[in-house]
C-alpha cells in the first residue's frame, strides 16, 4: 500500500485552504452580528442578555417565549436582533409580572436583570414566645439588639449616600430618592442607560409628595421608606417600566437589614419579611 | 549524486557537526548560535504577550484573531486526521504483509540487521522481553547482532547486559555488552552518548573482525524497552532493499506505546497514544519527518557522521539533522509504516506518572535544541540547497512554535478579551459571540477525537485477563482530557524547554523510569 500521494495531499491541502480563507470572513462578520436576508441584504443586528436569577421563571421576547430557568439555565442570549426595542417579560407563579422595554443598537448586546417581587410577602412574628404559625421564637438578646439598631437612624443628605453597592449610591435629596453613578473609574452599568450608547448618571427612583426617609440595597433592588406611606421595593433601572412594590402599608413601620435579613418594626412589634 | 570523498570521518568542513549549544563555540559564531537558541523561545513568548497585551488594548483585534486561530485548529485538525486515517490503513496493511514472502525475490542475504539497546537501570525483565522478542519474529537471529549498551554509571549495568548476553546470545549472530565509561571528555550523560561509544565499539570488535561491509549493517537504534513486532526486521529489510538511495537514508518505524499500555493511567495513555498519532501523521508527510526514538539508519552512514551525538539530550532526531548537515541536504527519512512498541509512563502512583510524563515530553519538547542547530549548519553549509534550508527551518520553527503557543491560545490566552477586555468590548455581539464561535470550532475539531478513539481500539493488544472490563470502555472516554493534556503535557513543557534554551539553563537527558506490573 502506498503512503499518500503527493497529488492527494496537495488537494486536501488546497481544498481545505480554499474553505478556510472563504470561511474566515464570513465567520468574522457573524461573531460582528452581520447577518443577511435576501430582502434587506447585508444588515447589523444587537443581541439581548437576560440575566434571571430565579428559578422556574419564563421569559418572553415580543411575546415570543424564549424558555424557562432552571437549575443550570439562569441567563439567556437572544442575538440576531434588528435594531428597534423590544419588549421582555418574565413571569413566575405568585409573583408580580417583570417587564422590561429595551433598545436593540447594531453590534451591541444589551443587557438586563430580573427582578422579581413576591405577591404576597410572607412575615414572620418575631416573639419571645408563643405557638402560633406566622411566630419564630428569637431570645431576649435578639430583640435587645434590634430595638438598638432601630433607635439609631441615618441623616440623609444630598451629598453622602446612605447606602452604597457595585459603584451605585443611593442619595436622599430633597425628600427624593436617587440611585447616582459614583465610580469614574467605570462606565455605567446597562440598567442606567436608557438605551445602550445613551446612559445617564441618576435614576430619579421616588418623587413623592412625601419624603424619603431612608434607603438600603437588599435582594437585587432598593427598600426604601416614605413618611406616613410604608415600605417599598423597588428596581434601579432607567428603562422603562421599574416596578415598584409597596411591602409593608403601616405608615409608621420601620425596617432594618440585619444579619442579611429584612426585619420590620410596626410599633413595638418586629417582623422577618421574606422577599 | 553520492560525494566519493565522503569516507569515514567527517571533513573539516563539518566542523560544526557535532555542536551542541553555543557554548561550544567562541566569539561571532558563539553569538549566533545563542540567537539560535533564542529564537524559539522569543517567537513563542512574543505571541502570547502580543495576545495578552492585544486582549488589554485591542480586544476586538484579540477576539479575531481566537477566531481564526479555532477555525484554523480545526481545518488543520482535519488535514490531519486524513492522514492519521491513511496512515492507519497502511498500518494495518503492512502489518498483514508476509514481508519473508516479498524479500524472496529480492537479494538480502548480504545484510545484517544490528539491534543497538542502550541501558541504564533498566531491569533484566524489561530487557529480556525486548530481546526475546528480536528472536520469535520472522527474521533468523542469526543474521542479528545485538548490541547492549550498558552504562559504567550504572551499578548494574554490566551485569544485566552479561546475563542477557549469556542466556539469549548464541541465538544471535553475535552478541556483545559495551560499556559507556563514565565521563568522557565531550560526552553528556545520555542515549547519544552511550550509542556513539557502542558504535565505534561495535565497529571495530565486530564489524571489521567479522568483515562485515559498513553499508550492510542496518542499525536499529532501539530503547530497551523496544519491542518488535514479528515482521519489523523482515519489513524493515524491505524497505532497505528497494530504497532508491541508501546511504542517504534512515528508517523510521511507528513507535507505539503498547507494552504496559492496560496498566498505564488514562493521562499516560492519552500522552502515549497521541505521540504515536502525531508519528503516524508525519508517516504519511515524509518531507516533515525527522527520526524519533526507535529508528534504523545504515552503519556505514552513521559512520560517516562520526555517530549520535554524544552532548545532546534530543539524540535521536538530533542524528537525522546531524546527517541532513552532513550530506549537504541530500537526506531523508524512510517511513515504514510498520509498529515497534514501548512503554507508556507507569509509575508507582498517578502523581509520579504525571511529573514523569512531564520530564518525558520536556525532554521531546527539547527537540526544540535543534532549531538552532540546523540554523547554524544552514549558515556554515553553502552546499545545501536553499530551497532545503528554508523548509527545513520553516518546518521545524514553525512545528515548535505552534506546539506551544496553540493550545495556550485556544484553551487559555484566547479567551482572555471576554476578562480583560474592558466593559466597552462587553457590550459587543462580537464579545458575545466569541465564546460561541470559538468553542464551536473547537468542539468540532473535537470530532476528530473519535477518529483517535476508534483508531486506538484497533492498535491496543489484546486486554489481559486480569484487567477489569470497564477499562476498555475508558480507552475511548479518556480522550476527552486531550485539551487538558495538550496544554499541561504538551505546550507547557515546551515551553519550558524554549525558555531553558533562552536562557542558556541546558537540559540534561532525563531516563524514563520504565516499569511494568502483571498484577
Amino acid at each position: 500500500m502506498q503512503p499518500l500521494s503527493s497529488a492527494v495531499r496537495r488537494t486536501y491541502l488546497i481544498v481545505l485552504s480554499v474553505f478556510f480563507v472563504a470561511l474566515i470572513p464570513l465567520v468574522i462578520l457573524y461573531a460582528e452580528g452581520w447577518r443577511f436576508s435576501p430582502e434587506l441584504g447585508m444588515y447589523k443586528t444587537g443581541g439581548v442578555f437576560i440575566t434571571v436569577p430565579y428559578t422556574d421563571v419564563t421569559v418572553t421576547l415580543q411575546g415570543e417565549e424564549i424558555g424557562t430557568t432552571g437549575f443550570l439555565q439562569r441567563t439567556f442570549y437572544i442575538d440576531d436582533l434588528a435594531p428597534a426595542t423590544y419588549v421582555i417579560r418574565a413571569s413566575r407563579e405568585g409573583y408580580y409580572p417583570w417587564e422590561r422595554m429595551v433598545v436593540v443598537e447594531p453590534k451591541i448586546v444589551t443587557d438586563t436583570r430580573v427582578l422579581l417581587a413576591p405577591l404576597e410577602i410572607e412575615r414572620t412574628q418575631l416573639v419571645l414566645s408563643g405557638t402560633s404559625t406566622g411566630m419564630r421564637i428569637v431570645t431576649s438578646d435578639t430583640l435587645a439588639t434590634y430595638r438598638i439598631l432601630f433607635a439609631t437612624s441615618t441623616t440623609a443628605s444630598s451629598t453622602i449616600p446612605v447606602d452604597m453597592q457595585d459603584g451605585v449610591g443611593l442619595f436622599i435629596d430633597g425628600g427624593n430618592l436617587i440611585a447616582r453613578w459614583i465610580d469614574e473609574d467605570r462606565p455605567v452599568p446597562s440598567n442606567f442607560c436608557v438605551r445602550p450608547l445613551s446612559c445617564v448618571t441618576e435614576i430619579l427612583l421616588e418623587r413623592d409628595p412625601n419624603p424619603v426617609l431612608s434607603a438600603s440595597f437588599f435582594a437585587g433592588g432598593v427598600l426604601y421608606r416614605i413618611k406616613d406611606s410604608g415600605i417599598f421595593f423597588a428596581e434601579m433601572d432607567a428603562r422603562p417600566t421599574p416596578r415598584i412594590v409597596r411591602i409593608d402599608t403601616d405608615p409608621v413601620s420601620d425596617y432594618r437589614i440585619i444579619d442579611g435579613m429584612l426585619i420590620v418594626k410596626e410599633g413595638s412589634a418586629y417582623f422577618h419579611l421574606d422577599l | 549524486m553520492m560525494n566519493p570523498n565522503i569516507h569515514g570521518a567527517p571533513p573539516e568542513d563539518y566542523w560544526y557537526l557535532h555542536v551542541a549549544r553555543a557554548t561550544d563555540l567562541t566569539g561571532s559564531k558563539r553569538i549566533l548560535y545563542r540567537a539560535f537558541e533564542i529564537l524559539p523561545g522569543f517567537l513563542s513568548i512574543t505571541t502570547l504577550a502580543l495576545f495578552v497585551l492585544l486582549s488589554f488594548s485591542q480586544p476586538v483585534f484579540a477576539a479575531y484573531l481566537t477566531i481564526v486561530f479555532a477555525a484554523y485548529w480545526l481545518f488543520k485538525t482535519a488535514y490531519l486526521s486524513m492522514h492519521l486515517r491513511h496512515n492507519f490503513k497502511r498500518l494495518r496493511h503492512n502489518m498483514s504483509i508476509d514481508w519473508m514472502a516479498l524479500l524472496h525475490d529480492k537479494p538480502h542475504d548480504h545484510l545484517v540487521h544490528v539491534v543497538m539497546v542502550p541501558f541504564y537501570d533498566e531491569g533484566y525483565e524489561i530487557l529480556s522481553e525486548s530481546v526475546r522478542s528480536y528472536l520469535t519474529g520472522t527474521w533468523d537471529p542469526k543474521k542479528i547482532i545485538l548490541v547492549l549498551a550498558s552504562e559504567e554509571r550504572s551499578p548494574n549495568g554490566k551485569e544485566v547486559g552479561e546475563r542477557i548476553r549469556r542466556e539469549f546470545g548464541e541465538k544471535f549472530l553475535e552478541c556483545i555488552v559495551t560499556v559507556h565509561p563514565a565521563g568522557l571528555p565531550g560526552d553528556i550523560p545520555g542515549k547519544g552518548s552511550n550509542l556513539s561509544f557502542a558504535a565505534e565499539q561495535l565497529r571495530t570488535h565486530v564489524l571489521d573482525v567479522r568483515g562485515i561491509r559498513y553499508e550492510d549493517a542496518i542499525v536499529s537504534a532501539f530503547d530497551s524497552d523496544t519491542v518488535v513486532y514479528p515482521q519489523y526486521f523482515a519489513c524493515l529489510t524491505w524497505h532497505v532493499v528497494t530504497c532508491e538511495n541508501l546511504a542517504r537514508s534512515s528508517f523510521q518505524p511507528v513507535p507505539l506505546f503498547n507494552n504496559n499500555i492496560w496498566q498505564a493511567p488514562m493521562l499516560s495513555r492519552v500522552m502515549a497514544y497521541s505521540s504515536s498519532f502525531w508519528q503516524m501523521i508525519q508517516q504519511e508527510r515524509p518531507e516533515k519527518l525527522a527520526t524519533f526514538s526507535s529508528h534504523a539508519v545504515p552503519f556505514k552512514t552513521l559512520y560517516d557522521a562520526d555517530y549520535w551525538q554524544r552532548n545532546v539530550v534530543s539524540e535521536d532526531s538530533r542524528i537525522f539533522w546531524n546527517l541532513f548537515a552532513r550530506f549537504d541536504g541530500d537526506y531523508r527519512v524512510i517511513p515504514i509504516a510498520y509498529p515497534v512498541s514501548m512503554d507508556a509512563n507507569a509509575a508507582g502512583s498517578l502523581w509520579q506518572t504525571i511529573k514523569n510524563i512531564y520530564k518525558q515530553h520536556r525532554r521531546w519538547t527539547y527537540g526544540a535544541e535543534n532549531i538552532a542547530y540546523i540554523l547554524f549548519a544552514c549558515v556554515n553549509n553553502p552546499r545545501i540547497p536553499f530551497r532545503k534550508k528554508l523548509r527545513a527551518s520553516v518546518v521545524q520553527i514553525e512545528g515548535f512554535w505552534s506546539l506551544v503557543t496553540h493550545p495556550l491560545v485556544l484553551f487559555a490566552v484566547g479567551w482572555l478579551p471576554l476578562f480583560i477586555g474592558g466593559a466597552a468590548f462587553h457590550s459587543t455581539v462580537l464579545s458575545y459571540n466569541l465564546p460561541l464561535i470559538a468553542r464551536g470550532f473547537l468542539t468540532t475539531s473535537m470530532l476528530g477525537l473519535i477518529v483517535s478513539a476508534a483508531i486506538t481500539l484497533h492498535l491496543i493488544p489484546e486486554k489481559p485477563e486480569y484487567v477489569p472490563r470497564f477499562r476498555r470502555t475508558t480507552m475511548v472516554i479518556q480522550w476527552l482530557l486531550v485539551p487538558l493534556t495538550m496544554v499541561v503535557f504538551s505546550s507547557i513543557p515546551g515551553l519550558e524547554s524554549q525558555i531553558r534554551l533562552m536562557f542558556g539553563r541546558y537540559l540534561g537527558f532525563w531516563v524514563t523510569p520504565k516499569s511494568r506490573t502483571h498484577d
